[in-house]
């Protein structure tokens, strides 16, 4: 008898406990969606972001410690920042080109450490491939020079804890460089050193 | 008990086109009306019922995970399921070299017809049933049976083991909860003393739903039926992490497209079986006040018994909106509930629903032969719900006493 009421009981229980489920789920029906339609709508990124990295041309000094603090090799160079100068009539670094190469940094950030002047500052872009349509088909379209780091986005979009992961449309006036679209096919690789 | 027949639109349909079409010999005017209601059950009925039953389980689903469900084809992800159908006939279809290529084909086919088959018997409204069999249940359960020897032949003819081992697990399913099932469709037949859902329908529109008389019934019944379809919790048979996709892993395109409409439309045909058997089918709760039976306009049939098109319109409204909601409950508990073991599945077959069904049977068989009011089964089962709720407020003991098994000496690092 004590073995039917113990039965019985378990019977009862899991009734209980799947309708029990079942309300958790029912709540769950009408509490704010997580899922962000993401070509349509954007997150606001929290402070802490580490997007892709913002370069003010103007300001470097061309003195080389971001390459000399960049832990990454290349793809195709001997660090992920490759930078490449000439000596001007005043006797000053003036710079060339500045590369950062995409397919290998790994947002570390210990170049924005070294930088002395703030030339290189943290961003919060995310949508690299944007810069350069043609970097999904041609991994050494995803070494970016000047022209395209200053087509990254500035990092304007980084949002307080508070407001962070909110939704917010898409800014849709971030478009590829045209003479970088027309040149497909011809690989882009500084000229090593 | 001499009934009249009910009307039906399709054999009204089949007999109006023999008077006015002159090519159709009178013989084959009911035999067309019958083709017709079976093209309209099965193309613009079933098959627009599981096209969006899918759209409905993808966007249920998302709900209950905080996502949004399918959105992008379509507004709301409306023309997701025909994109994918579209996309699932274009498919390569495949057939594995070492397959029964006759029976690997035919098994889809008897899967799918298995699926619709049953509907030819289900009254979407008054009137609105393509032949309302006088042994419309044991139809139903005979046709529904069917389904797992496809599934068997499936498995066997495509001669993977991941195959072989889901259709035993079907196959033992089955078994095991085709009892219960077939126990607890008893009840209803006999409170309504007839197999005919039609009959069934207006026993309760007479004397009240068989939910209000039968409410745990209703829940084994749904377990069974559940089950017997291997709808999650109990989709053993399909259990991905255990045996990839079950007795349709070797099926590609069409095939498996097949197996999915025909898992559709049975979990519909759960739905649509509990709207009927313990919800009143077309009837609704409005209709006492309102009385669609007066309601003017054209009508089928003369008489007594015969039904006006408005009023199975309603009717049929009616029993779309329970049995989506009953698909709705299904699709939140396959949400809701993780899936069962083989043995705990086991185990509430044979030791929970076919004793309870067994006794509820003998219960109901007693209130007949003795002729008591059926306000006792109503009692009875509600009492018995409420003490099974009142026991099971506090966790039972572990039946089954766990043991830790003691560590070797030396056997793990101590920390």
């Amino acid at each position: 008898m004590s073995r039917l009421i113990t039965a019985l009981q378990e019977i009862g229980y899991t009734l209980l406990s799947i309708w029990k489920g079942v309300g958790v789920t029912w709540r769950n029906l009408f509490r704010p969606k997580q899922t962000v339609s993401y070509p349509y709508q954007e997150l606001v990124v929290p402070p802490t972001y580490r997007g892709a990295l913002n370069f003010k041309e103007e300001l470097c000094i061309v003195c080389e410690l971001c390459e000399k603090a960049c832990p990454v090799p290349g793809t195709i160079t001997p660090k992920t920042i490759e930078i490449i100068f000439h000596i001007g009539e005043s006797k000053k670094r003036e710079l060339d080109e500045f590369y950062i190469d995409y397919a290998s940094c790994i947002n570390c950030y210990l170049c924005v450490e070294a930088c002395p002047v703030d030339a290189l500052v943290p961003g919060a872009s995310y949508e690299i491939a944007r810069i350069d349509p043609l970097a999904q088909y041609d991994r050494s379209r995803m070494i970016f020079g000047k022209q395209q780091l200053a087509a990254m986005p500035e990092s304007d979009r980084v949002g307080s804890f508070e407001h962070a992961y909110e939704h917010v449309p898409l800014r849709r006036d971030l478009q590829p460089i045209p003479d970088l679209v027309e040149t497909a096919g011809e690989p882009q690789a500084p000229a090593g050193g | 008990m001499e009934v009249q027949p009910q009307p039906s639109l399709w054999e009204s349909l089949g007999n109006w086109l023999g008077e006015h079409v002159p090519l159709i010999p009178d013989a084959w005017a009911p035999t067309i009306g019958a083709v017709l209601g079976c093209l309209f059950m099965l193309l613009l009925f079933v098959m627009p019922l599981v096209t969006y039953m899918i759209w409905w389980l993808r966007k249920w689903l998302g709900w209950l995970q905080s996502r949004l469900g399918p959105k992008h084809v379509g507004p709301h992800g409306l023309l997701q399921t025909p994109a994918d159908a579209v996309k699932l006939m274009a498919k390569e279809d495949i057939i594995p070299l070492l397959a029964d290529r006759i029976i690997f084909t035919l098994a889809p086919g008897l899967v799918f017809l298995a699926a619709f088959l049953a509907w030819a018997t289900v009254p979407l409204g008054p009137g609105l049933v393509v032949k309302d069999l006088n042994v419309g249940l044991l139809y139903i359960g005979a046709v529904t049976s069917v389904t797992v020897v496809g599934i068997v032949l499936a498995a066997w003819s495509s001669n993977n083991k991941y195959a072989l081992v889901s259709a035993f697990r079907s196959a033992a399913q089955m078994v095991s909860y085709e009892v219960p099932l077939l126990l607890a469709l008893m009840v209803p037949v006999l409170m309504a003393q007839s197999l005919s859902l039609g009959r069934i329908i207006e026993e309760q529109i007479r004397h009240g739903w068989f939910f209000l008389y039968q409410p745990l019934l209703f829940f084994a019944f749904f377990t069974a039926a559940m089950a017997e379809n291997n709808v999650t919790p109990f989709d053993l048979a399909e259990a991905e992490s255990e045996i990839v996709a079950g007795f349709h892993v070797e099926y590609s395109g069409m095939k498996f497209a097949l197996f999915f409409l025909a898992e559709f439309a049975n979990t519909a045909l759960v739905a649509a079986l509990a709207a009927i058997l313990f919800f009143g089918g077309w009837h609704s709760p409005l209709d006492p006040l309102l009385k669609p039976e007066t309601w003017p306009g054209p009508r089928l049939g003369t008489g007594p018994e015969s039904v006006g098109l408005l009023h199975l319109v309603w009717g049929a409204g009616w029993f779309t909106f329970k049995m989506c909601a009953a698909i709705t409950l299904i699709f939140h508990l396959r949400g809701t509930l993780p899936r069962t073991r083989i043995d705990q599945l086991m185990e509430m077959g044979w030791k929970v629903l076919i004793p309870f069904t067994l006794i509820n049977l003998a219960l109901v068989g007693a209130q007949i032969a003795f002729n008591l009011p059926r306000v006792t089964l109503a009692i009875v089962n509600w009492g018995l719900f409420v003490a099974l709720i009142a026991l099971g407020r506090r966790k039972p003991l572990p039946t089954i006493q766990r043991h830790r098994v003691p560590a070797r000496e030396g056997a793990l690092p101590q920390g």
